[in-house]
């Protein structure tokens, strides 16, 4: 695995040569993209962090908390090295105080990880979440480092020109600033990037996959048994495994049937839409901050429906109420209700027979 | 000063966030308790009030759900004798769901009192639990 690469003396040495044009010039030839989703050049981000105004900051954003994403924590555990050097680059870059702030759930890793940041003498602070879902957004993850609720701010500004404590501030995903002592040091393979594969699956694990593989040769690679849907974490949409088997896994390919890779989760997953669906719709309202009118009754009402979906008590019309929720939902103040609607949405085109079938008359 | 971080450590030192800490901490960082309470109140890992010595939360989230997360919960309401959001009468355990812990590759999975437990089944939940009651 490119993830695993021991960065060797020589590395860290050309690294170290470089000045802070060198290093925003370097990442954005490579057209390194943001790995959490976002898919937004991270040289670009760091070139705009760098010119605002200001004391910087810098934030490696290590709350993975997209349900069937677990590959930051194989970093974090397996090569914390590449990734404290990635933050070193950009505090060296953007001459800003680094922060890396580590979800509530992975406080076992914690203290190897300050033990490496020791190690390598990096001023590095280590903030743990609290299991919160919405912390993963960089606004909402901003306020809970300040001491705040952790919900979301309204954009512009954005982070890059005023961030934490309002300074000009760069936040970045684990997998993405892994990448950057790669590209520095010349042995970056741009097409390889991480997937977490879960589910009804024999040999779950991360895989480092490159470009342009079909999801049918992803199933097999960890063994889908027999998938009948594919969920992209709980954000990118749910796939229906047969239609799609043979469609090829990158952001160009997907995105013209909406569905979204974001931070390369799969959940193959052999169970009853309505189940996955509730799940999910769960899953949105224990998380929903409360902050946005859409996402704190909206979201509640369509979890409702889902229920009666559920345990077949639904009509027709509760179904009809249930799209046009969901499509309202992309009124939501930030991504976590867009999303649940979003998800919704694509659960409905991708098996509307299934869902329809079980509806009362 | 980093509030999460001052709420982690009173948290880690008495199990929950002890009213009269709080009110210690916000006389030293001259903030209202209200303040502070709002915060705390957000976060799940964060309880104001007292639970078990142990704290065991059962990742709910689909990976999990798909590889035993039903027996899971089944198993530790036998074992236990509690549901869900319910704490043993001595006090030991307090039994909750949470939302994905990032263990989908060993699952079903959970956490106790932070540390990680995987591939989780019947037998590996008994010794779990009869090793956490005998300290």
């Amino acid at each position: 695995m490119q993830i695993m690469t021991m960065l060797e003396k020589s590395d860290i040495e050309s690294i170290i040569k470089m000045d802070s044009m060198e290093i925003i010039d370097k990442l954005k030839q490579s057209g390194l993209k943001g790995r959490s989703g976002s898919n937004f050049s991270t040289g670009l981000k760091w070139e705009m962090t760098k010119n605002a105004p200001g004391k910087k900051a810098l934030i490696c954003n290590a709350d993975e908390g997209e349900p069937g994403t677990f590959k930051d924590k194989l970093i974090i555990e397996k090569n914390p090295e590449l990734l404290l050097w990635g933050i070193e680059a950009g505090r060296r870059a953007l001459d800003a105080e680094c922060f890396i702030y580590l979800r509530g759930e992975y406080e076992y890793l914690r203290k190897g990880l300050e033990e490496k940041i020791k190690e390598l003498g990096f001023p590095i602070t280590v903030v743990s979440g609290a299991g919160s879902y919405v912390c993963g957004e960089e606004t909402a993850l901003m306020e809970s480092i300040e001491g705040n609720r952790g919900m979301p701010r309204y954009k512009p500004p954005y982070p890059s020109t005023c961030g934490l404590w309002k300074r000009p501030t760069c936040i970045n995903n684990v997998e993405t600033l892994a990448n950057i002592p790669l590209i520095l040091s010349g042995k970056w393979k741009p097409e390889l990037r991480l997937f977490s594969l879960s589910g009804n699956v024999k040999k779950p694990g991360v895989y480092e996959i490159a470009a342009g593989m079909k999801l049918s040769e992803i199933a097999s690679l960890c063994d889908a048994s027999n998938p009948k849907a594919v969920c992209l974490g709980y954000s990118g949409g749910i796939i229906p495994y047969e239609k799609f088997s043979g469609t090829q896994v990158d952001d160009k390919s997907f995105s013209e049937h909406s569905f979204f890779i974001g931070p390369g989760s799969m959940i193959f997953l052999d169970m009853d839409i309505s189940k996955i669906l509730l799940n999910i719709a769960e899953f949105y309202v224990h998380e929903s901050c409360g902050k946005c009118i859409p996402c704190r009754e909206g979201g509640y009402r369509m979890l409702e429906i889902i229920r009666k979906i559920d345990s077949g008590k639904a009509t027709k019309d509760d179904m009809e109420e249930l799209e046009e929720l969901a499509e309202y939902m992309d009124i939501a103040f930030c991504l976590l209700g867009k999303s649940y609607g979003f998800v919704v949405k694509s659960a409905i085109n991708g098996f509307r027979e299934e869902l329809e079938s079980g509806l009362r008359c | 000063m980093i509030l999460l971080e001052e709420l982690r450590k009173i948290q880690e030192k008495h199990g929950y966030l002890k009213e009269s800490e709080l009110m210690e901490l916000s006389a030293r960082l001259s903030i209202p308790l209200s303040k502070i309470y709002s915060t705390a109140s957000f976060y799940s890992f964060f309880c104001t009030e007292k639970k078990g010595t142990h704290i065991i939360r059962v990742c709910n989230n689909l990976s999990c759900v798909a590889n035993g997360y039903g027996k899971v919960v089944e198993c530790l309401e036998e074992v236990l004798g509690i549901k869900p959001g319910e704490t043993t009468k001595d006090g030991m355990f307090t039994l909750e769901t949470t939302s994905c812990i990032g263990c989908c590759d060993r699952p079903p999975a959970m956490l106790i009192d932070g540390k990680a437990y995987t591939n989780l089944d019947r037998e590996k939940i008994k010794s779990i639990i009869s090793g956490l009651s005998k300290v």
